[in-house]
This record gives structure tokens, sequence and C-alpha cells, in this order.
């Protein structure tokens, strides 16, 4: 999945910082909080037990907690946290290991949590400002889609600013050509494309980070504003003043990128956009709170009710975010016959599907296309792999295939409830054509080894290609022309034995 | 086709036993009957014990909220009239207090103004309608009060978990519940009478795969129809006798996800008590009669000879069969004045 791997990444970059710079991150609360969304669930669910206990507790207690059959995790949680520091270790007298969650970040989260000492880290909202959401979405929409237009190479008018341009470059997403200083994409850059929304966004923003250092930015200050940022609210107006230098700077970069909104560059507030908010959540649905679904019902029979209809038209805002919602933009179905159909109307997701599918005709709300070995291979030859295009397929499945796919696979569980099998959102024989479309590249497989050849009698030939073969490192052989091929690693030991048997004779 | 097994197709599929992240949504019912806490605070020598659990459970749906960005939380009270839902609040009432009272700032001095803004909505919210609550509960003092609300929290929050996974179906929302109740001293009067809904409200959990915990604060350690819930819906039943260090436990046992049981060991121990409750007298039974038409279980023979549950009439001879005392043997004529007078 493609939302693990952008945890991966994030965590791993988190992971090298240096500890001090990591304890100085957890000293504010929004980014412990980011933080600890970004653990694998097992950790979050130790992190909290030990939240509100001040005593350090043994590690053999937490593996007795979980079942056998999910140790693995364990391990995994474990380790993450051991690698932010999250956890200190410490032997009790005896001799046995116990652990306690850092208190720096015990303090902060602590706080987090019951909104004690926040120190601004949410923000400070300036309740008298407010923006319309309509101008937020199209902003962020137009700025982001300029980007990733450009990559794509869509023929427009407006270019990125120069900052954006070269952090691209610095990314190695796009490269320049000295000859005539034209940006074209790389194969990173088409990998890119096919990321869900807020892995692109951290992928830029890591870029970000690492250019960062080389200007002497702090990298604690950055990256508590995009943590922060993280955890604003869509819609509300933010002061600056609360901001360090640093981050006052970073503003324009992140107004670049279609993450905030200013109304002007020396404007003292400053509001959010929905790709800001994504930066901390896994799903590309940007949520709906509770209250939100409630309303929608209520709604729904407002409108019912034709006489009142009219005067529910101005009092919300919500209506913005709801109509959106129902069917995410782009949801496409596969067939089993390579078909492919995408509700979508946007240049830009049209134009992602083209990489790698042979696109028909289009529609008023979609697009139909065929997956054929063509349209694959020239994926493939672009540096997309097979599995990038299936997650990519299975991403953006429409919610009626997911549902299919669950319902089979509960009837499957009924009947066998030991079955191995997995979710499978797409049709099989396409997941695995594609794959073997991948393989048709790898055709050809080298390995480092000797020939052996021009051997006397076929007694000698057959001796040492049998204690070859015996030994495990016979590649291929002819019996005909007597010749044998023995791999690098195993060449020694058969050339040993050659001489040991042969000289004998 | 040797190729087939190549690598490529080695990393097919996720990993086994791999804990798939999703959302999920928590619903709280919090029992708040006045009468209940006040028996624990005597009980106790304490003062306002339910404080300190509104508290406690505030901070739990913080760190449920913390848990993932996209996890959900509702919390419905149980009090002596009747449910209501807490959070989310209902747009239509929603309307009629903000005409009434611009907003009520002097009870939200507690919570901070630079929180998180999705613990603040939430809290502020909550603080604001438990407010209004108790203020209702203050008028309905010596009112005749309502059974079994308790059970219908439950089902109220069945109701809202169906309709909410259904609405959020693209992102496949996991759920559970947890009851928090205090127990009363006066044996488990009031929980009989519960026995039919909570019933339903198990098969219907069942059937939605939502698990159903259950938190019983003070009071006997038994609670015999929530721990069968919990048995039956793959929850957590716990008993504590004080307040104190709610939050933990809370923060420990409540705190496992749905995605998470699969690999942890549950917080449970010992025996759960299967018994059922009689139709008519609402006593547990341990053996009892049964109507073979509905099966409604009865500690006594029903009179006019009726199911009192489905209205078949049974057979008098059959009656007259089950009424018939044991015959003793007479061996000697003292031991058997001794039978009688047992009787």
């Amino acid at each position: 999945m493609s939302a693990d791997h952008l945890r991966h990444s994030v965590n791993q970059y988190l992971e090298e910082l240096p500890q001090p710079v990591q304890i100085r991150l957890y000293e504010s609360p929004a980014t412990c909080l980011a933080i600890y969304r970004l653990l694998p669930q097992l950790a979050k669910f130790f992190m909290m037990s030990m939240v509100f206990n001040e005593n350090f507790i043994l590690l053999r207690d937490l593996d007795r907690w979980v079942k056998s059959n999910g140790k693995l995790q364990f391990q995994e949680a474990i380790k993450s946290l051991k690698s932010l520091h999250l956890i200190t270790p410490k032997k009790n007298e005896n001799g046995a290991l116990m652990i306690g969650l850092n208190s720096t970040f015990r303090e902060s989260f602590k706080n987090a949590l019951t909104g004690g000492q926040v120190n601004n880290s949410f923000g400070v909202v300036i309740e008298s400002d407010s923006i319309a959401m309509d101008i937020l979405n199209e902003y962020s929409s137009s700025k982001w889609e300029t980007i990733l237009h450009f990559m794509v190479g869509t023929p427009m008018a407006s270019i990125p600013s120069a900052n954006v341009l070269n952090l691209l470059k610095n990314s190695r997403l796009m490269e320049e050509t000295e000859s005539t200083a034209e940006f074209k994409i790389t194969n990173e850059g088409f990998q890119f494309l096919l990321q869900e929304a807020n892995a692109q966004i951290w992928t830029l923003l890591l870029q970000y980070l690492k250019m960062a250092e080389s200007f002497q930015m702090d990298p604690v200050d950055i990256l508590n504003f995009i943590f922060m940022l993280g955890a604003l609210e869509v819609g509300k107006a933010y002061s600056t003043k609360e901001l360090s230098d640093t981050q006052q700077n970073m503003l324009k970069d992140m107004r670049d990128y279609g993450l905030v909104f200013q109304k002007n560059a020396d404007a003292q507030v400053f509001y959010p956009t929905n790709l800001a908010i994504m930066l901390t959540s896994d799903n590309k649905n940007i949520h709906r709170t509770a209250s939100n679904a409630l309303d929608s019902v209520v709604q729904k029979n407002k409108e019912g009710a034709a006489t009142e209809s009219a005067g529910t038209m101005g009092d919300d805002l919500d209506d913005v975010a709801l109509q959106g919602q129902p069917i995410q933009d782009g949801a496409l179905i596969v067939e089993t016959n390579f078909k492919l159909y995408s509700y979508s109307n946007s240049p830009l997701q049209i134009a992602i599907l083209s990489l790698f599918v042979h696109l028909k005709s289009r529609f008023a709300n979609m697009v139909t296309g065929q997956i054929t070995r063509e349209s694959i291979r020239t994926a493939l030859t672009n540096g997309i792999t097979a599995e990038q295009i299936i997650a990519y397929l299975e991403t953006h499945a429409h919610p009626q295939m997911r549902r299919l796919a669950e319902e089979n696979l509960e009837k499957k569980l009924e009947l066998d409830p030991n079955t191995k099998d997995t979710l499978q959102i797409l049709p099989p024989t396409v997941v695995d054509q594609i794959r073997l479309w991948q393989l048709e590249l790898d055709r050809v497989i080298c390995y480092d080894g000797s020939l052996y050849s021009d051997f006397e009698n076929s007694t000698e030939f057959n001796l040492l290609s049998k204690y070859a073969q015996d030994i495990g490192v016979l590649l291929w052989k002819d019996d005909k022309k007597r010749k044998f091929f023995v791999s690098k690693e195993g060449n020694s030991q058969v050339l040993d034995y050659a001489k040991r048997k042969l000289n004998k004779k | 086709m040797d190729a087939i097994a190549d690598p490529n197709f080695k990393h097919q599929g996720n990993k086994p036993g791999s804990v798939e992240e999703s959302p999920s949504l928590l619903t709280v019912i919090v029992d708040i009957t006045p009468q209940l806490w006040t028996e624990f605070d005597l009980k106790n020598g304490k003062k306002d014990s339910i404080l300190d659990v509104l508290k406690a459970l505030i901070v739990f749906l913080n760190a449920h909220l913390a848990f993932n960005t996209s996890n959900q939380v509702a919390l419905i009270a149980a009090h002596s009239q009747g449910i209501k839902y807490l959070y989310p609040k209902n747009k239509a009432d929603d309307d009629e207090i903000s005409s009434k009272n611009e907003k009520e700032d002097r009870d939200l001095f507690i919570i901070s103004k630079n929180m998180y803004r999705r613990f603040r909505n939430v809290d502020e919210t909550l603080v604001e309608e438990l407010y209004m609550l108790f203020k209702e509960e203050e008028q309905s003092i010596g009112k005749v009060t309502q059974k079994s609300t308790l059970a219908g929290g439950i089902s109220a929050a069945l109701a809202y978990t169906d309709r909410i996974t259904r609405e959020m179906e693209t992102i496949s929302l996991k759920s559970r519940i947890m009851v928090l109740t205090c127990g009363s001293d006066k044996g488990n009067r009031d929980e009989v009478f519960q026995y039919i809904p909570i019933m339903n409200c198990i098969f219907s959990a069942t059937k939605i795969k939502c698990p159903i915990d259950v938190v019983k604060i003070g009071g006997s350690k038994e609670s015999t129809f929530l721990q069968q819930t919990t048995d039956a819906t793959n929850g957590i039943y716990l008993h504590v006798t004080s307040t104190d260090g709610l939050l933990q436990y809370l923060s420990t046992a409540m705190f496992i996800d749905p995605s998470l049981r699969q690999i942890i060991v549950k917080p449970n121990k010992g025996s759960v008590d299967f018994r059922t409750s009689c139709y008519l007298t609402g006593k547990v039974v341990a053996v009892g009669y049964i109507c073979s038409v509905c099966l409604c279980v009865l500690s006594i023979i029903p009179p006019g000879n009726v199911c009192p549950a489905c209205d078949s009439e049974f057979d008098e001879r059959v009656i007259a069969k089950l009424k018939k005392k044991p015959v003793v043997p007479r061996l000697t004529k003292r031991k058997s004045a001794n039978h009688v007078s047992k009787k």
C-alpha cells in the first residue's frame, strides 16, 4: 500500500534525526500528536497505555499482551519506538528489561490530549476573520495541479514558481535538458505521479527539509510548522505573529505549493487549505466529522420538503465538502477483459491514466480505455513498475469493486475460515497479466561465473558436472557439447574437486 | 511457465498477519442516573465522583481521536428519563439553543482555547450538553424513573453505528461500543428488566460485528447480562471499585481498537454467568420451565396455563404433571413428617 510507503519514508526521516533534535521536536504538543499518528498501530496502543502511567514497565509484560500471531507486529512496534527514542530502556534489580516513555514526549502528549499547556503549537485562531471554503479549495487545487500538470507536460500557460522548479530538480523528479533548458520528467517523476496526493506532498516536503538544512534552517522549526499545518482547521484564519522567523519564511514556499493561502504577501494571517490537512491523515478522504454526517441526513430530509429548502440554502458551508464525497474523483472500474472505466473529468487524472492505459473515448463524466500489452510496456519503459500500476488501480478502485471483493472474501471465509486468500479488489487475471508483461522485459538474467569446456572424455565431464550439480552451483550444462557453467561462488570448490580427482589419474 | 514462480510473484498480496490500518468509530454510552451515583458517593464517602468519571471520559475520547485522523466518536447519555445524544449534536436542537442563549461561555473556561481543534469541538459540545442535561435532571427530581434506559442507549448506539458505517462505506469504518455504568448495591434488581432489550442488542451487535465493551464502576463484581453482552460480542468486561485512576483503565483495557483485537490478549477473566431471567418475575433462573412454542423461559408455571409471551395454551395434562409434587416413599412416620415441614 502506498500509505504504508508514505509512513515509512516520513518515519525514516524522523528516525535518522539525531537524538537531541528529536527531543526538541517532542517539546511541541502538535508535533507529538502527528508523530503518534505515524506510528504502527500496536505501538500507538502501547504508547497510550504508558502516557498516564509514570512508572517503568516490564518489556516482558508488553510481550505477554500480544498473541503469538502478532509477534511480528510487536517487534516492529518496539523497533519504531526505540529508533524514535520514544521509549527509554532500563534494567531493574533483577536484570529484566524495563521501558518507560520519554518524559518530554509524555508531558507534551498529555498536554495535547488534555488541553493543558499547548504553547500555541496548534496555531492561534483569529475568530473575527474567515474565508469562504470554495476560494480555498480553488486556490489549493489550482496551485497543486499546476505542479502536476507541469510534470505530466500538459501544454498550458502557467508554470510553477522558480522555487517549485528548483525543488523538482533537486528531488530528481524532473531534470533540465542542457541544450534547450527545458524540463523533462524522469523515471522517479513517473512513479511520483502515481502516488496519492498526501504521499506526493510529503515527498516534496522531505526534499524541502533536505534543502533547508543546507540553508542553515532549523529542521525542528520546519517540522513543527509542517505538523502544525496538519492539525489546523480549514476555513479559519491563523495569526502569523506567533511564528518564528524560519516559519515566516516558509509561509511563502508553502503558499507556492498550495498548502496555505494568504490574501497578500505581507498579510498578518494565513489560511490552511485542504492539502495542509491531508499531511497528517492517511486517507485521501478528507474526514467528515460525525456531526457533519448527522447534518447531511437532516439536510436531506429538509430538502425533501420543498417548502423548506429555500430557507436552508444559505446556512451551510459544509455543502462544498459533502458534494464531492460520495464517490472519489477518478474512481475506476477494471473488468476481466482488461477494459477500464474511470469516472473522472479532470485532465490531470486522464493524463495520469494515459501513462499506462490506452484510452479510447471520453464522455461527460468518464473515460474508457483498454489495458494493453503496448500501453503497459510504454509505462514499464518509462520506469513505472507493475507493482505501482497495480497499487494505483487498487487505491483508485470504485467503491463498488471494493464492496464486491469484500463480499467474495466473506463468502470464502464462511466456507473455510482458514483460507489464506486476501482481499482481491482487481480481477486476478489483470493483475497477473500486468506482472507477466513486466517479466517479459526481464528475459535475460546475468550471472557471473565460469564456463567449463574441452573435456577429454564424457566420464570426466559427468564427474565434474554431477559434483557441481550436487553442491548446487551448476547453472547450465550441455551434455552433447560437454560444456557446463558454474556460478562464481561455487567455482573454487569445483576447481579444487577437479584438481583432486583428475590429478590422481 | 517456470517464470511465474519468479521473484515478481513473491510479494503478491499483503504480508500475513499484518494489521490494516482503518479508522474506527467509538460510541460511548454513559449511565448518569443521579440516583446510582449518589448511592455510590455515599458508600465510598466521596463527593461528585461522576465528575471524575466524566473528566476521564473526555480525555479518553480525545485519545481515541488521536489514534487515527479519521477516527470518530459519539457519546450517548442514559439518564433517569431516557437517553440523549450528547455528541454529535442534533442540528435541530442546536438552532434552538443558540437562539435561547448566545453561548454559555462561563462553563467552557475549563477547556483551553488553544487545544487541537477536533478535540476542542468535541469537548466543548460535551461540556455544554452535560450542563444542560444536569439542569434537566434537577427539575425532574421526584418524577417516575424509566427502567431500562441503558439498554435503550445501546440500541441507539447500534442504530447510529449502523448508519455511519453505511454512510462512510468508502473508507470501511470499523466500530465499537463502550458502556460505562455504575453498579448499585441493591443486587441486580434494575438489571433484570433489561434482559430482553439487551439480548436483542447482542444479536444486532454480533450481526454488524461491533464489539461492546463494558466498564462497571462500584457495586457488585458480576453483572450477568452485561457480561453476557461482552462475551457474545467479543468485547471486554471490566469492573473497577473506585474512580481513582479510571483514565489509566480506560486508556489501557478499553483502548483496544477493533483492528487490534485479533492479536491482543483481552483482559477478560474468569467465567461468564450465562443464566437468563424469568419472563414473568424477572428473577435470574438456573432451572426453570420453557415454553415449547416460543422458548420463553419461566420460573413459575404461568397463571391460566397460557404462555405470557406467545399466548399459546399449554396442555392441561402436562401442566398437571408438572405441578405434581415429588412422591416421597414413606419409610418411617417420623421422617416423612420432616419432609412436609421442609416444603
